[in-house]
């Protein structure tokens, strides 16, 4: 993990389940990163994406309370921000374009999503 | 003397004559020297012989001497009464004229006067048996008295004349009858001809014998005809009963196969004739045969051929038979007639026959079957469905008759053919299949060369609205969806490939003016040879389970999305708990009771289907009935029916479980005196122009631990309202320790569309 460092690192966190997400937040802050949010709703999402100046990485939860978090993804994908889902779906329900996207399935397991998104921000 | 020198001069002509005669067998060149002779020896001017001709009653000029060119050979006298030819022929004796000028009895003819013939003398030429031949006849340019001399040495001449006459002429018959037969024995290659003597030894090989039976007639003279025989014929002793047979009755047939010498067989037609001489002596036989061994054979080939065709037509099924096309009365009628007509044949070929079939036809086709035994007659094949009725068992049959028009060599339609089939099984089959085709739900059609349709059921009209005309063809294709239709056209396109065709498209439903999803299927017809003859296909709708399937597949991505989150926050949960618990059997109670109350909302998430929402009241309900007994210390205050959003039941439930837990430990629930209100009301037009829900959780008289220890229930609970509820559903809370109970407030956004149900609790 050393050279994955996330110390500094800027990491959006989307997640609708409360919990989750504070877990996720002190996760990541155990490894030195700021966490951006974390957000439960794809508005509050959405308007994260577009607002923060600098973005590092993204943990997104692909379905918050109902509504997918795709608009999101290609929000970030366009500003070339390394994402992972998190999703407690079969890989189908993921679009083709986000193919290439790491995943890790619901219950997550917090030192694999922290190890994936260090993966991702260092490719 | 001079008596006498004529007398020898006339002897020498007879001898030079006779001479003459035996050096020479062509008549005219005798005849013409006799009158050469004559005239020389008479000091006549001219001489000839008239030979009579019977069938013209004249008399021709045959020879002659002295005459000028166009006489001999052409000139004719008649033999009328008046004739002195005739007389002389007539009386047999010799008739003179010294002076034709003078002559009363006879006229002459004009050429006579033409050559200046004055006197002339007539004597009558007898073949033997005294048979008139002719006249010889001398004539003189002077008048002369022809004397008694004269007369004797003419008719001297005249006998030695008949009998030489009589000869050649005979001779030259003879000549030509022996000509005539052996052009005919020679040219007559079509037959045997075998003459044999009494012994029945070959004597003559004649005609076509050599040809037609290979032993030359060196190789046959001599031997005995049974050789022509067949060794079987020879065995029973045929040769020599036919032999016997032709000696008794003068001729025996003789038609047979015989034998060549190389032993190949010919047919022989013919007869042995016993030759048998006047007297009624045996002189030999005859055999006489045409060669007709082609002719045999083809007979047998036909015959066969026949026998053969017989046999077809009694071992069919079918029916067959021939009628005369004037009487229209069966001259044939096969066996399969009994089994399909029920009727015997014998019975079905009484009387009028043909009106007697009619009358087994069914009413409502006999026109149809005299119109089609109509066209035959005028030269048509024709085809035609009819049905009859059985007078065994009176049951319908439904038949399928071929007939057809045969002709004579003039082209005239003298018989016609026809081949009956039973087609009843095979239509009983059909009708089946009709009923189940158009019986099941499924649209049915058939369809050939990748996608033309040649019939759809009924059931594919009633449901696209196009028509079986309007369907055939590629005309199916506009009841499809028109973004369908490429895949429609592709998936035949492959189809002869696959030897399937499986489709899935959506297909217009007329009279919902909707288009629903139908599994398209087919499968080939094959012939005999493995190859396509037609497609039979279904479509089945399946836009139901389409449906169902898809709604499925979203509930299972949305329990799956449920089930993992909710480990997670169980997770989470057994964290905190486990980080505020004093020790394992408190964390044990504490666990056990968040799982229940866990276990509570997803039991009332899961009785739920996609438009339900599970309610606040069920909720609060359910939460302080899993507490005991404290029912009569609780207030609730509130609507029935405000319809919460899923994604927040379980957030709201777990708050709800730890207030009440907390109120059951420390608070209102835990005290005798202790009061808990819980007031709730919807607010149809809240923030964001959606309804929220107002939660008033008020706990009152309760003895509050002393301020400032530590917070009862380790601050999970308040954590959960204080920051879970606002995080996750966008809900404003607040919660107080007040000087005698916990307040709790918490608004929210609820399911759009909550019905405001007034029915306060007391």
């Amino acid at each position: 993990m050393g050279d994955h460092t996330l110390r500094n690192c800027r990491v959006l966190v989307v997640e609708d389940e409360y919990l989750i997400a504070v877990e996720l937040q002190t996760s990541l802050e155990d490894e030195g990163a700021v966490v951006l949010g974390p957000v439960a709703t794809l508005a509050d999402a959405s308007e994260l994406a577009e607002a923060e100046p600098r973005i590092d990485g993204a943990i997104l939860d692909a379905n918050l309370g109902g509504e997918m978090v795709f608009p999101v993804a290609d929000l970030l994908m366009l500003r070339r921000v390394p994402i992972v889902f998190t999703t407690g779906y079969d890989a189908s329900i993921i679009p083709d374009r986000f193919r290439d996207v790491a995943r890790c399935e619901k219950p997550i397991n917090m030192k694999r999503v922290v190890e994936a998104i260090g993966l991702a921000l260092h490719e | 003397m001079a008596g006498q020198q004529e007398f020898a001069r006339r002897q020498r002509v007879l001898s030079e004559f006779g001479d003459f005669v035996l050096d020479h067998d062509d008549l005219d060149e005798i005849l013409n020297e006799a009158c050469r002779l004559i005239a020389e020896a008479l000091d006549a001017d001219f001489a000839k012989v008239i030979e009579i001709d019977r069938r013209t009653d004249t008399g021709l000029v045959r020879a002659g001497v002295g005459w000028r060119p166009g006489i001999v050979g052409h000139e004719r006298v008649s033999l009328s009464e008046r004739s002195s030819e005739a007389f002389a022929i007539e009386i047999t004796e010799p008739v003179i004229t010294n002076d034709l000028a003078r002559e009363e009895r006879f006229e002459f003819p004009a050429f006579l006067r033409d050559h200046g013939v004055v006197a002339l003398v007539n004597v009558p030429i007898l073949l033997p048996g005294r048979k008139p031949y002719g006249i010889l006849q001398v004539d003189a340019c002077e008048a002369r008295e022809f004397d008694q001399q004269d007369i004797e040495f003419l008719k001297t001449y005249s006998m030695v004349l008949g009998p030489v006459i009589d000869r050649l002429k005979t001779s030259a018959a003879l000549r030509e009858t022996d000509e005539r037969l052996r052009l005919i024995v020679e040219n007559a290659r079509g037959y045997v001809m075998v003459v044999s003597d009494a012994d029945d030894r070959i004597t003559d090989w004649l005609g076509g014998s050599e040809d037609i039976l290979g032993w030359s007639p060196s190789e046959a003279i001599g031997k005995t005809t049974d050789m022509i025989f067949t060794e079987q014929d020879r065995a029973e002793g045929v040769p020599s009963r036919e032999l016997s047979g032709a000696r008794e009755n003068g001729t025996a047939a003789n038609v047979r196969w015989h034998r060549r010498q190389d032993g190949a067989p010919v047919f022989l037609d013919g007869q042995t004739i016993a030759l048998k001489d006047r007297g009624g002596k045996l002189r030999g036989y005859l055999k006489i045969g045409q060669d007709v061994t082609e002719q045999k054979r083809a007979e047998i080939a036909l015959r066969e051929s026949e026998d053969r065709l017989r046999q077809f037509g009694e071992a069919s099924q079918d029916v067959l038979w021939i009628r005369d096309a004037a009487t229209l009365q069966w001259q044939y009628l096969t066996p399969a007639f009994d089994t399909i007509y029920g009727l015997g044949r014998d019975e079905a070929l009484k009387g009028d026959n043909f009106r007697n079939w009619l009358k087994l036809i069914v009413p409502e086709d006999r026109a149809c079957a005299i119109d089609a035994v109509r066209r035959v007659r005028g030269g048509e094949h024709v085809t035609f469905d009819y049905r009859i009725r059985r007078p065994l068992d009176g049951s319908i049959r439904w038949l399928r008759n071929t007939d057809f028009p045969i002709a004579d060599a003039d082209s005239k339609v003298t018989l016609i053919g026809g081949v009956g089939h039973d087609l009843t099984e095979l239509r009983e089959t059909e009708r089946r299949l009709q009923v189940l085709m158009e019986g099941i739900p499924q649209l049915v059609w058939r369809a050939v060369d990748a996608g033309k349709w040649t019939w759809s059921s009924p059931q594919w009209s009633e449901h696209t609205g196009l028509s079986p005309a309007e369907s055939t063809g590629f005309g199916w294709l506009d009841a499809f969806h028109p973004d369908d239709r490429d895949k429609a056209r592709r998936a035949w396109e492959d189809a002869a490939r696959q030897g399937r065709l499986d489709l899935e498209a959506r297909i217009c439903h007329a009279s919902a003016r909707e288009y629903r999803w139908f599994q398209t299927r087919a499968l080939p017809v094959r012939n005999g040879f493995g190859a396509i003859t037609e497609w039979l296909g279904t479509s089945t709708d399946i836009h139901d389970v389409r449906e169902l399937q898809e709604r499925q597949r979203v509930l299972v991505g949305e329990l799956q999305h449920r089930t993992r989150n909710l480990l997670g926050v169980v997770r989470s949960m057994a964290d905190k708990t486990a980080r505020a618990s004093t020790d394992l059997s408190d964390f044990r109670a504490r666990f056990r009771d968040q799982l229940e109350a866990l276990g509570r909302v997803q039991g009332l998430l899961s009785r739920l289907n996609e438009h339900d929402r599970v309610t606040f009241d069920e909720l609060i309900h359910a939460e302080l009935a899993a507490l005991d007994g404290a029912a009569d210390r609780v207030s609730l205050n509130g609507p029935d029916g405000v319809r919460l959003r899923s994604s927040t039941v379980q957030t709201l439930a777990m708050v709800i479980h730890e207030l009440a837990t907390n109120a059951v430990k420390y608070g209102a629930l835990g005290q005798p005196q202790g009061r808990l209100t819980v007031d709730w009301r919807l607010e149809p037009d809240g923030p964001g122009d959606r309804p929220w829900l107002h939660i008033d959780w008020c706990e009152s008289n309760v003895r509050m631990p002393p301020a400032g220890s530590k917070p009862a229930g380790g601050g999970q609970g308040r954590e959960l309202i204080e920051r879970a509820l606002p995080y996750q559903l966008k809900a404003r809370t607040s919660f107080t320790l007040g000087p005698d109970g916990v307040r709790c407030t918490i608004s929210m956004p609820v399911s759009a569309g909550s019905t405001l149900q007034e029915a306060p609790h007391g």
